[in-house]
């Protein structure tokens, strides 16, 4: 379906469009079954970016607070981009592994399911 | 049978909301009332529009004066008498501040928004029901903060609640609720605001929500809460004679009302989560649980009402069982949500003392038992360690709700929801099927939305790069506006104020 | 199962007489208090007679005059000088 609308016409771009973004862009991550973090958290960052700096240097730093995190193996995780099952090469950016603006990762860390066997 | 002479109350009524306005001569009336045609609704007979309570402006305008006065007269007393003293805890006083950021520019908001449909709608009687409420409306913005302007002396967080309405991210999910609604036709907007919100949902807020006011000893909000609500089920009744009048006036009519009915009923219940987790954790004497509420006046008096619109051809609105599912875990899964974002909040939070942990054990069982009391016990052993838990990483936003992405699957409380949606190639996310079905019913409109998160990214707020910079082009001063409330200023002041009290005399009612 | 009518006033001594005839009235009628608020729930259907107000309150009544206590209610209104009825059709 459509809006209705007066007038001749119902055309307008979408406000968070990449071209705001001076040459980054806007994705988000979740890390499944720690609800401690509430949200899948959002970023901005370059396409040129190596994923596996942004683990380290991003990802790991803030989500520090859990226990579980101590303990994470960025090798062993199980991914998805956009709720499909997805391997990434860590060593090379966001861009040649495929992730673009508004993408959504999901990882899951076998071994490592929350706190309190709930996945707080 | 009338008293003496004077007209009878349907016939009064008819003389005075009948026969006022005329057929335009010089302009084509489709000119004069260019908005009431286009949304698709088809009205054969505007005279069939009545409102019930058949009330007209003569007598309008009596009994609003009558309850100015009362009104006005304890808030009177509540100041002279230094009323903030009695609430049951200054904790109690961020379900105040929450109100006054959030709920009171709804209703200046809907003041607008009726006066637009008033001068919309080509029918006199439903141009005399819109003024009504569009003057009652702003009676409620101008004694909502009337009230809250004596807690504004002694408490933190209420200076700026117009600037902060425009920016910030936990208030754009009623901001955005409202211009949602003011930005479609006319039937849609009353249909959004007087039926799926006030007829359905608002008795969550006024009744349950206000009840606890009264228990925690607010005087104030009680009172213009109350006040409010008197004029709210003239509303409501509204909301419920223009669905009736759509339905009844052309059958044409009925898929599109059922449209509206759920998408706002969906919208409502989403908005309403903020109402909820007030009523379980911000109000220190509780008085019914979010999920008790829901079942009285959802499960039993909302569901009666669907049933009474089933003669129509109208169902239950979709996603209706999903927010059923969701009673249990939902205040738990926001209040969790702005307690790690407390951060960019304009009230504190904190962990719940140990009886409030025993009474939600009470009232929401085993899940709570499991999940949400050990998540709290950990918060609180951070912070009892230095180490207070905040997350300072911007969340997810649903694009059409515009609450972060919190909530979790239907039937797996341990997984959260997350919905893709796309359009003309851009990918936008949901908090649920609910919010992905109004997308996708109006993409056009929804990926116009300005969400906080990728403002703030953008450099579009004020050029903040973290969320404490975010904070200042908030005007909100950390640790004194924002974040934990154990040790904030207010929780100092309270302490201050209540140990110079004199001890209650033994006959008070209240000598605990 | 029929469904529940419901009307909500202010608990207080102006709203008392209303609820008492309210209560005499309609034999299936429950009164709920929570602070601040008594809600009276019906099955089907609930009328409030001026006349029995005016017995209970010891003056003349306007069925209006129920705007300045009322909180919430649930049903389709029919309201005349003398009754004012809330009823489900279904």
């Amino acid at each position: 379906m459509t809006v209705k609308y007066l007038g001749e016409s119902y055309e307008f771009q979408s406000e968070n469009r990449e071209e705001r973004y001076g040459g980054d862009f806007n994705f988000y991550i979740q890390w499944h079954k720690h609800l401690m973090f509430a949200c899948p958290s959002a970023y901005r960052a370059p396409g040129t970016m190596i994923m596996r700096d942004f683990m380290e240097q991003m990802f790991i730093p803030d989500y520090a607070q859990h226990p579980d995190t101590a303990h994470l193996d960025i090798e062993k995780l199980h991914w998805q981009l956009d709720h499909k099952d997805w391997q990434p090469d860590l060593d090379k950016s966001f861009a040649d592994n495929g992730v673009g603006h508004m993408s959504y990762l999901h990882i899951r860390s076998p071994g490592l399911e929350g706190m309190h066997g709930v996945g707080n | 049978m009338a008293k003496d002479k004077r007209m009878g109350l349907k016939e009064k009524y008819a003389v005075m909301t009948r026969g006022l306005d005329w057929e335009t001569s010089y302009q084509p009336m489709d000119d004069v009332f260019p908005y009431d045609k286009y949304e698709g609704i088809k009205i054969l007979d505007w005279d069939k529009w009545a409102d019930p309570f058949r009330l007209t402006m003569d007598a309008y305008w009596k009994y609003q004066s009558e309850k100015e006065r009362k009104l006005y007269a304890i808030l009177d007393a509540f100041q002279q008498n230094n009323g903030q003293l009695n609430i049951s805890d200054a904790r109690y006083m961020n379900a105040v501040k929450l109100w006054l950021q959030g709920i009171t520019p709804l209703e200046y908001a809907a003041h607008r928004g009726f006066a637009h449909a008033g001068r919309s709608f080509r029918g006199a009687a439903a141009r005399v029901a819109c003024q009504m409420q569009s003057i009652d409306e702003m009676r409620h913005a101008q004694t909502q903060l009337h009230a809250f302007s004596h807690y504004n002396k002694f408490f933190n967080g209420m200076h700026g609640f117009a600037h902060l309405r425009d920016r910030a991210w936990y208030l754009s999910i009623p901001k955005s609720f409202f211009e949602d609604a003011m930005s479609a036709g006319p039937f849609e907007f009353v249909t959004s605001i007087s039926f799926a919100f006030e007829y359905v949902l608002t008795n969550l807020l006024f009744m349950p929500f206000v009840s606890g006011a009264a228990y925690n000893g607010d005087m104030a909000t009680t009172t213009f809460g109350f006040s409010a609500q008197s004029d709210e089920s003239r509303h409501m009744t509204l909301g419920l004679e223009v669905v009736k009048f759509m339905l009844e006036q052309h059958e044409d009519n009925v898929p599109i009302v059922q449209a509206w009915l759920d998408k706002w009923f969906w919208r409502g219940y989403r908005l309403l989560a903020l109402v909820g987790t007030m009523m379980d954790y911000m109000l220190p004497k509780k008085v019914m649980s979010w999920k008790e509420a829901w079942e009285i006046y959802w499960e039993e008096n909302g569901i009666a009402l669907f049933n009474d619109l089933s003669r129509y051809g109208i169902r239950l609105p979709k996603h209706h069982e999903v927010a059923t599912k969701e009673k249990g875990r939902v205040t738990h899964e926001l209040w969790s949500t702005l307690y790690q974002y407390g951060n960019a909040l304009g009230l504190h939070t904190w962990v719940p003392e140990d009886e409030e942990l025993d009474w939600m054990s009470e009232k929401y069982g085993e899940l709570f038992d499991t999940m949400y009391r050990p998540r709290l016990l950990h918060f609180r052993a951070q912070e009892e360690t230095g180490k207070r838990y905040f997350n300072n990483r911007l969340p997810m936003v649903c694009q059409v709700c515009q609450i972060p992405v919190f909530f979790t699957e239907p039937d797996d409380p341990q997984t959260q929801c997350v919905r893709i949606v796309e359009w003309a190639d851009t990918k936008h996310h949901c908090c649920s099927d609910g919010c992905a079905d109004i997308f996708n019913r109006e993409p056009e409109k929804y990926v116009q939305a300005l969400i906080p998160p990728q403002q703030i990214y953008r450099g579009e707020a004020g050029g903040a790069r973290d969320i404490f910079e975010y904070a200042e082009w908030l005007h909100l001063v950390k640790d004194v506006d924002t974040g934990e409330y154990h040790g904030s200023p207010d929780h100092l002041n309270w302490e201050a104020w209540k140990a110079e009290l004199p001890t209650p005399q033994a006959n008070s009612d209240e000598a605990a | 199962m029929v469904d529940k009518v419901f009307i909500a006033f202010q608990n207080n001594s102006e709203a008392q007489p209303i609820v008492d005839a309210i209560l005499a009235d309609n034999a299936e009628a429950v009164a709920n208090e929570t602070p601040g608020i008594v809600k009276i729930d019906c099955p089907g259907r609930l009328v409030v007679r001026r006349a029995t107000v005016e017995e209970k309150m010891g003056r003349e009544f306007d069925l209006q005059e129920i705007h300045i206590s009322l909180i919430s209610l649930g049903g389709n209104i029919d309201e005349d000088d003398d009754e004012f009825v809330l009823a489900w059709n279904s």
